[in-house]
């Protein structure tokens, strides 16, 4: 019983670092964060760029589209304009 | 069941939308005969995006905008064909049976064996036009278009004219239909 007393309170009895441990132990986990910080900046980098060219694509979509809606809405009342003019000058003639 | 009567509810609330419009596809056929085509299809959406792109200081453009702004749809179907009777006297008579309902008014109906049939059409719901509708009909070109909303009457008299009445018959025709 003694022996295992003695055997478990120098198991827990406080020792010194070895030398230079904090250190090392600073610098990889210098090495570690900085490595983190790069790959969360560039996957943050790659989501803001993702969703800008998302947004581009979509502005130069939707200005095609609107242009090709304006081209075809102008294009109906200009027919419509003609034909409503020419309707007239029919009624016209038949009701001078 | 509920499968059902959750059909029969979607149909019924999207009956007014498909009554709204009126149908052209069956003229899309006439395009592979005629020598021009042109076709014109914007839904409110499109009228809309339309109306972003449309300049505010030319004065034409401006009105196109403020009329465009209440409308639902425009079509727009015309065609020029190289020939006589490229089309049939049924796809017209398709889309006049189409406006023979109560709410459609015939304004103007012109026959002439040489000069073609023209109809308009107008659409009130009391003080209000809600739809305007023209078919030309020439012996080698056949032009149909639907303007369906709320048409502001002073913007399109500027746009486009009196709805094919000359400015001597207007107040009489619209006083005959209010």
């Amino acid at each position: 019983m003694k022996d295992f007393e003695d055997q478990l309170r120098e198991a827990l009895a406080r020792k010194p670092a070895p030398d230079g441990f904090a250190g090392r132990v600073i610098a990889r986990s210098r090495r570690k964060s900085s490595w983190k910080t790069w790959a969360a900046g560039a996957v943050a980098a790659s989501l803001v760029a993702g969703v800008l060219t998302v947004k581009q694509v979509e502005a130069v979509k939707e200005r095609e589209q609107g242009q090709a809606a304006r081209a075809q809405l102008l294009r109906a009342f200009e027919i419509t304009r003609t034909k409503v003019k020419q309707i007239e000058g029919k009624v016209e003639t038949v009701n001078p | 069941m509920k499968k059902i009567l959750v059909g029969v509810a979607v149909a019924t609330l999207a009956w007014p939308a498909l009554a709204w419009q009126i149908n052209l596809e069956h003229l899309d056929r006439l395009g592979a005969k005629a020598s021009n085509t042109v076709n014109v299809t914007l839904d409110a959406g499109l009228l809309q995006l339309a109306g972003k792109f449309l300049s505010d200081k030319d004065e034409d453009e401006s009105a196109v905008k403020k009329l465009a702004a209440g409308l639902k749809s425009i079509l727009v179907r015309s065609f020029e064909f190289k020939n006589d009777a490229a089309y049939l006297e049924s796809d017209v008579e398709a889309i006049r049976n189409q406006l023979r309902g109560p709410d459609w008014k015939k304004i103007i109906e012109i026959r002439s064996k040489t000069e073609g049939n023209s109809d308009v059409y107008l659409r009130q719901n009391n003080d209000r036009i809600t739809g305007f509708a023209l078919i030309a009909a020439e012996p080698r070109e056949l032009t149909v278009v639907t303007v369906e909303g709320n048409v502001d009457v002073d913007t399109f008299h500027k746009l486009a004219g009196n709805f094919g009445i000359p400015g001597s018959l207007r107040h009489k025709v619209e006083g005959r239909i209010r």
